[in-house]
């Protein structure tokens, strides 16, 4: 009876490593066909147009303006990557401590729920014109602005996760007498953190575009601001280059957490 | 009793409010901040009440049918974008980072294109917010498609359904509540675009009001205004909300 | 006579909803002495889940006492480690944490417990064995079947040696074949720990099978309607099924049962 357990268990892992390594290889491959796919399209339509080239950019030299005027973009992408770094960080922090106080204490969370609802749908851009008047320019608006706009789907994702975890588990841990830290950190974070993670991938989305529509409106450095200077020296080569360099980074802080997700979450449900 | 705690969900927020109204009042009231900086909320919400019906309503019009005409084409070419794309497993993985590009570009340094090519039209804008929000609903409304569970497909397939009416008996009820969430998501991104697009394209729409408002120190009537987006965007999201728990009935 | 285990006195619990209040648990008396095996049967619905968990403060009551080796645990807030530790719960369903392996799902008391002695993971060693663990001790719970997992659930409970168990219609999800066995092996462990035991179930010939005494509650609201004493020799084995005098009291205990649920008393 055992040996016939193991066998299926065996015949199971296999099918389910083989299944893996053609998923892990699509994921990568997918995407890149994709994005070639698009440029390609891209390409062709604006030979086919016939577009002057103040108006819109070949992939091709726009690529090609990435890689020669490197120098250029370098301190601007740095710049931009590190704002939305130390805002995005920030507001997961700030969404997952909310979410977790929300979860635990009830009247906290009926109090605070509306108001993070709100903070959700708030376009935080509308205030940046404002900060910058009582903060000057400077990279402070910049990323308490993003920190703003994002933290609170964190905790909106979070604390739905947070009070979704499944009853019993937490009658397990009340029958074990454990302390509320115990029961939060030991019980309710592990059972929500997929919330967690979703939460994370949006709040990556809204902290680029907060950032760089702060950096359009307002700021010196930056991929943003270099947009804006690239317009006005009509490089439009290079004014795409800063937005492909933009929806870069966009992309690989959400594929950061998809990534840490992976890392982390071992288990199925 | 539950009937208790009821009455208390609602009033706790609201008591909320009116413990930072009146701290907010007597911060401006004590410390003798200027008014440009951090006007008092009273004078804001007078302020707004005068100048609204001259000043305002213009660009408010003008902004709820930006969003909302946005918002609107962008539901159902988001879902079928999504339920098109989910009938392969390859397109699907292929097109998610494309999705992800195009929230993440600033559509805002679009526009100047766009209105080169169109001109200062409100069609300008709501291309914006569909380039915004499609992506979002498409990514979410795509989650929900593609994960069924195998045991429900084996049913249908055992039944002899086809692709069409799997899809639309199967999957796509099943994905209501992840179709919702895009919604939901969606919903946000249109009024940010909507925001965003007005500070680029300063002329009409509410965010551009906020810009020269800001600019000229009338700090008063930029909040104000900010209020009125704030309300333009919990409306909407309350209403998809509202819409959801009716036809999502069986999430509790 | 043994001493008085686990007693509860005039115990209710009323749920409040929106529409109504719901008297889960009315006025119940219980008594059970040290090393007894005790079921508790009913309909869905009786309370018999609520007053479990009323015993190992996972509820509160609304109203009543209840007692546990003489001592009075219903006026404390929480009820202090020592007396939660001589209790161990065990779920309906496996309630497995899937981020642990087996070995750290069944070890979870020691976490919270903060027990950390070598005797006690040699303890976990001997149950993982008993239950014919072993093996898997190093495997997550989405790696093995429902049967084997609810084994896990019952020797997590034992692991801090409880003198209590209390049991929530812990085999009811799984298959006959298994439920009997399980249900033999449970006997075994009572008999070599002469732990206390709770039983919920709402199968009459396993509760007959099992227990010395048997509680009959009913709906509506949940309360104990009888109180029956089996005189069935012990060592139990699966023959007994078959004999006259088990067959009267399973009758016996359904009638009651159906009796019950005519009536509609307030």
């Amino acid at each position: 009876m055992s040996r016939m357990l193991d066998e299926t268990k065996e015949k199971r892992i296999i099918e389910r490593r083989r299944k893996n390594r053609i998923s892990k290889i699509s994921s990568v491959a997918m995407p890149i066909l994709g994005i070639v796919m698009l440029f390609l399209i891209w390409e062709l339509w604006v030979i086919l147009g016939d577009f002057p080239t103040w108006q819109i950019s070949r992939p091709s030299l726009i690529i090609r303006s990435m890689l020669e005027d490197f120098e250029l973009y370098w301190p601007n992408i740095v710049r931009t990557f590190t704002s939305i770094l130390k805002g995005w960080v920030a507001a997961c922090l700030i969404g997952v401590v909310m979410g977790a106080l929300m979860a635990n204490y009830a009247l906290l969370g009926t109090t605070l729920t509306p108001y993070i609802n709100l903070l959700c749908t708030l376009p935080v851009i509308t205030l940046v014109p404002m900060m910058y008047v009582f903060m000057g320019i400077g990279r402070d608006v910049i990323i308490i602005a993003i920190i703003l706009q994002s933290f609170a789907i964190v905790t909106m994702n979070s604390s739905t996760g947070f009070m979704n975890v499944p009853v019993m588990r937490i009658e397990l841990m009340t029958s074990l007498r454990a302390t509320k830290r115990q029961t939060f950190f030991q019980c309710m974070f592990p059972s929500a953190i997929n919330n967690v993670f979703t939460g994370m991938k949006l709040s990556a989305i809204f902290a680029t575009t907060t950032c760089v529509a702060a950096e359009v409106n307002g700021s010196t450095v930056g991929l943003g601001a270099l947009v804006i200077e690239a317009k006005t020296y009509v490089r439009t080569d290079q004014m795409f280059g800063s937005i492909l360099f933009i929806a870069i980074i966009g992309v690989f802080f959400y594929m950061l957490s998809d990534a840490l997700e992976a890392v982390l979450v071992k288990w199925k449900e | 009793m539950k009937g208790n705690k009821k009455w208390l969900n609602i009033v706790s927020p609201v008591i909320l409010l009116i413990v930072i109204l009146v701290c907010w009042e007597l911060y401006v009231a004590v410390s003798g901040i200027d008014a440009r900086i951090l006007p008092a909320p009273h004078v804001i919400l007078s302020k707004l009440g005068e100048r609204f019906m001259r000043d305002l309503s213009g660009d408010f019009l003008y902004t709820i049918q930006v969003i909302l005409i946005g918002y609107c084409i962008s539901i159902p070419s988001g879902i079928l974008l999504a339920a098109l794309c989910s009938q392969s497993k390859l397109v699907t993985k292929a097109i998610t980072p494309v999705l992800i590009l195009m929230v993440v570009i600033p559509m805002l340094t679009l526009v100047p294109i766009l209105q080169l090519w169109y001109g200062y039209v409100m069609k300008v804008r709501i291309i914006v917010v569909i380039c915004q929000a499609v992506p979002i609903i498409c990514l979410n409304t795509l989650r929900g498609f593609t994960k069924v569970e195998t045991a429900k497909r084996e049913l249908f397939r055992s039944m002899g359904a086809g692709r069409f009416k799997t899809f639309v008996k199967l999957i796509f009820p099943n994905a209501l509540p992840q179709v919702f969430v895009g919604l939901k998501l969606g919903c946000i991104f249109s009024t940010i675009a909507a925001m965003s697009a007005d500070l680029a394209a300063s002329n009409e729409g509410l965010g551009s009001r906020i810009s020269v408002y800001s600019g000229m120190l009338m700090t008063d009537m930029a909040y104000g205004t900010i209020i009125v987006v704030a309300l333009i965007g919990i409306v909407l999201f309350m209403i998809v909300a509202y819409i959801e728990k009716k036809v999502v009935i069986w999430i509790k | 006579m043994k001493a008085s285990k686990i007693r509860t006195e005039n115990l209710n619990k009323v749920f409040h909803t929106r529409h109504q209040d719901i008297y889960a648990v009315k006025d119940a008396n219980i008594d059970i002495r040290e090393g007894e095996f005790v079921s508790l049967i009913g309909p869905s619905g009786c309370g018999k889940s609520t007053i479990i968990r009323m015993i190992d403060d996972i509820i509160k009551p609304t109203s009543g006492s209840i007692y546990i080796d003489g001592k009075e645990i219903t006026s404390y807030k929480r009820i202090p480690k020592e007396i939660n530790q001589k209790m161990g719960f065990i779920f309906q369903l496996p309630n497995l944490f899937p981020w642990l392996t087996v070995r750290e799902n069944v070890g979870i008391a020691c976490r919270i417990y903060k027990i950390r002695d070598e005797g006690t993971q040699r303890y976990i060693d001997e149950l993982l064995e008993m239950a014919g663990l072993t093996e898997y001790q190093n495997a997550y719970p989405a790696e093995i079947s429902g049967g084997v997992m609810q084994r896990i659930g019952v020797i997590r409970a034992m692991v801090h040696k409880p003198e209590i168990l209390l049991m929530d219609e812990p085999f009811g999800a799984l298959d006959a074949m298994t439920r009997e066995k399980l249900d033999m092996e449970i006997l075994d462990i009572w008999k070599k720990l002469g732990t206390t035991v709770i039983f919920i179930t709402h199968n009459v010939e396993e509760a007959v099978l099992l227990s010395d005494r048997v509680y009959v509650m009913g709906t509506n609201p949940g309360r104990i309607t009888r109180e029956i004493t089996l005189d069935l020799e012990r060592p139990r084995s699966l023959d007994l099924l078959t004999e006259r005098k088990f067959q009267d009291y399973c009758a016996e205990l359904t009638e009651c049962i159906g009796h019950v649920d005519l009536r509609k008393v307030k």
